[in-house]
C-alpha cells in the first residue's frame, strides 16, 4: 500500500488528541465505581452531586415521559437506584462527550450538530440491534454507538486538507472513504477514535469496537458488538443522517447480516424504528440524555 | 412574507404562495419528492424514508413510506386548494453504499426510488425531473414562487433540477 502519510504527521495527530479535553473526573469515578460490585447507589449519588450540571442532567432523566415514572424523583439516589448504575454511566459518558461531537467538523463538510445527530442515531440503531439479537448488553450498545466516530473530531484537520485526495483516491482504487483516509494520510478517523477512548482509560471492549467499526472481522476478539455498531453505522449513514462529504463511500462487511440472522425486511424495520426514535430525539430538543433509556 | 420550512425525515410540508421555500437535508436513501401546482402556486414536499408501510400500526408518519406519502401529500395540498390533476413532480435521493465490486446487501436507495415512481404513476402524477442513485448525500430545495427545484451533492454546487412552474415543461418523461 502506498502510504504518503508522515510520521511527523502522526506525530501532530498524537499531539492533537492530547490536547483534547479529558473526560471530567467525575465520569472516569463513575465509570469505575460501577464495575465495582460492592458500588451501591448511594456511593454513586455523592460523586455524581459533586458536578452540579451533572447532577441536573440525571434528575431531569429520571423525571423525563421516557420513564413515565407515577411521582417526581427528588433525590439522585432514588434516580440511580432507578435508571440502574449502566444508565447513569452512559448517561455521564454521554453528557461529556455531547461538546465534542456537537462541534462542526469542517473536513468532512458536516456541519456544527451534524456528527451528533449521526452519533445519536448510531446509538439508538446499535441499541435496536442488541435488543433485536438479544445481546445482554444492551447499555453498552449505546454509548459504543455514540462514540464510534469520535475519531472525526481528531483528524478534521488533515482531513480538511486533503479532502479531495482522499476523495479520488477511494474512487480510484475502489476503497471506502476510511482506507483512502488510511493511505493518503496514514492513519483514519477510527485508528484515531480508538486512540482517544484510550486516552480517556474507557473500557478495553469499547476501545476495540470504536477502532474497528468499519471492519468489525478484523478485531482480535471477534466481539459481536463491533458488528452491532458496524451495521448501525451503516445503517444512518445510507438513510444520511449526520452524513457529509465522505456520503455513502463506505462498505456493509460482508456476512454482517447473516451473523444476526437479518434479512431486508428486518433492515427496513430497524431503519423505520431508528427514524422514530430520531424523531423523539428532536421533539425533546436533541437532549443527550433523552434517548437513554 | 414567506415561510422557510425543514423537511424531516418522513415529514409533509405543504404551503401555499409567493416566498416560501421548502428543504430536506441530507437526503441519503430517501427520497425528497417535490410536487407543485404552478396555477395556485402550492408546494409540497415530502422526505420518504422506506419503500412501503410494514403494518397496520397507527399514528405512523404517513410521509415515512412510499406507497402512504404520495396519497397524503396529495390530499394535504388539494386542502390548500391545488388542484391533483394539475401537480407536476421532481425527486432526489435513494442513493446507495458504493459498490466496491461486491454485490450490494443494502439496496433501500433503489427500491425508494422504484416505490416513489410507481406511486407517482398510480397517482397519475408526471414526474418531470429526477437526479437519484449515487453514493452522495443531497440537500433538495424548492420554492413556491415558480416550484423551481435545486438540489446540491453535499460538498458540491447547487444546481438546477426542474422548473416545475414552466408550463412547457414537459410531461413524464424522466420516468
Amino acid at each position: 500500500m502506498n502510504t504518503t502519510g508522515t510520521p511527523e504527521k502522526l506525530q501532530l495527530l498524537v499531539q492533537t488528541i492530547r490536547d483534547l479535553p479529558a473526560l471530567p473526573e467525575v465520569v472516569v469515578r463513575v465509570m469505575r465505581m460501577t464495575e465495582d460490585p460492592r458500588t451501591d447507589a448511594q456511593s454513586i449519588a455523592r460523586v455524581i452531586a459533586t458536578d452540579q450540571a451533572m447532577t441536573a442532567r440525571v434528575l431531569k432523566l429520571a423525571n423525563s415521559a421516557f420513564y413515565g415514572l407515577p411521582r417526581r424523583v427528588g433525590t439522585l439516589s432514588e434516580a440511580v437506584v432507578i435508571l440502574g448504575f449502566r444508565t447513569i454511566k452512559n448517561l455521564a459518558i454521554a453528557a461529556s462527550t455531547f461538546e465534542l461531537l456537537n462541534r462542526e467538523i469542517a473536513g468532512y463538510w458536516l456541519q456544527r450538530g451534524e456528527l451528533w445527530r449521526h452519533s445519536l442515531a448510531c446509538a439508538i440503531g446499535a441499541q435496536l440491534i442488541a435488543q433485536r439479537v438479544r445481546l445482554p448488553v444492551v447499555e453498552e450498545a449505546f454509548v459504543s454507538g455514540l462514540l464510534h466516530d469520535i475519531g472525526k473530531v481528531a483528524i478534521n484537520l488533515f482531513v480538511r486538507e486533503q479532502f479531495d485526495q482522499i476523495m479520488e483516491r477511494a474512487l480510484q482504487d475502489q476503497i471506502p472513504f476510511v482506507e483512502a483516509e488510511q493511505v493518503v494520510l496514514g492513519f483514519n478517523h477510527a485508528m484515531a477514535g480508538g486512540l482517544i477512548a484510550e486516552k480517556w482509560n474507557l473500557p478495553p471492549s469499547l476501545v476495540s469496537v470504536i477502532k474497528y467499526h468499519h471492519q468489525p472481522s478484523t478485531a482480535p476478539d471477534g466481539d459481536l458488538m463491533v458488528y452491532v455498531v458496524h451495521l448501525a453505522d451503516i445503517l444512518s449513514i445510507t438513510m444520511g443522517i449526520g452524513i457529509g462529504g465522505d456520503g455513502l463511500y463506505y462498505t456493509l462487511e460482508e456476512g454482517t447480516l447473516a451473523k444476526f440472522g437479518l434479512e431486508q425486511s428486518d433492515i427496513d424495520e430497524l431503519c423505520g424504528h431508528i427514524v422514530d426514535r430520531m424523531a423523539q430525539a428532536a421533539n425533546l430538543q436533541e437532549q443527550p440524555e433523552v434517548a437513554l433509556r | 412574507m414567506g415561510v422557510h420550512l425543514t423537511v424531516g425525515m418522513g415529514e409533509i410540508q405543504v404551503v401555499r404562495g409567493v416566498g416560501n421555500e421548502l428543504t430536506a437535508l441530507g437526503l441519503g436513501s430517501c427520497i425528497g419528492v417535490c410536487l407543485y401546482d404552478p396555477l395556485t402556486r402550492v408546494a409540497g414536499m415530502v422526505h420518504v424514508v422506506l419503500p412501503k408501510s410494514q403494518s397496520e400500526r397507527t399514528g405512523e408518519l404517513p410521509g415515512k413510506f412510499a406507497d402512504t406519502a404520495i396519497p397524503a401529500i396529495v390530499q394535504q395540498m388539494v386542502g390548500l386548494g391545488a388542484s391533483a390533476s394539475r401537480l407536476k413532480a421532481a425527486i432526489a435521493g435513494g442513493a446507495q453504499l458504493f459498490q466496491f465490486g461486491v454485490s450490494n446487501s443494502l439496496d433501500v436507495g433503489s427500491r425508494n426510488a422504484e416505490a416513489v415512481i410507481n406511486a407517482l404513476r398510480a397517482a397519475g402524477i408526471p414526474l418531470v425531473a429526477k437526479d437519484v442513485g449515487g453514493s452522495t448525500g443531497r440537500t433538495l430545495r424548492m420554492f413556491s414562487d415558480n416550484g423551481l427545484v435545486v438540489v446540491r451533492a453535499i460538498g458540491g454546487a447547487e444546481r438546477e433540477l426542474a422548473a416545475l412552474g414552466n408550463i412547457l415543461t414537459s410531461s413524464g418523461v424522466a420516468a
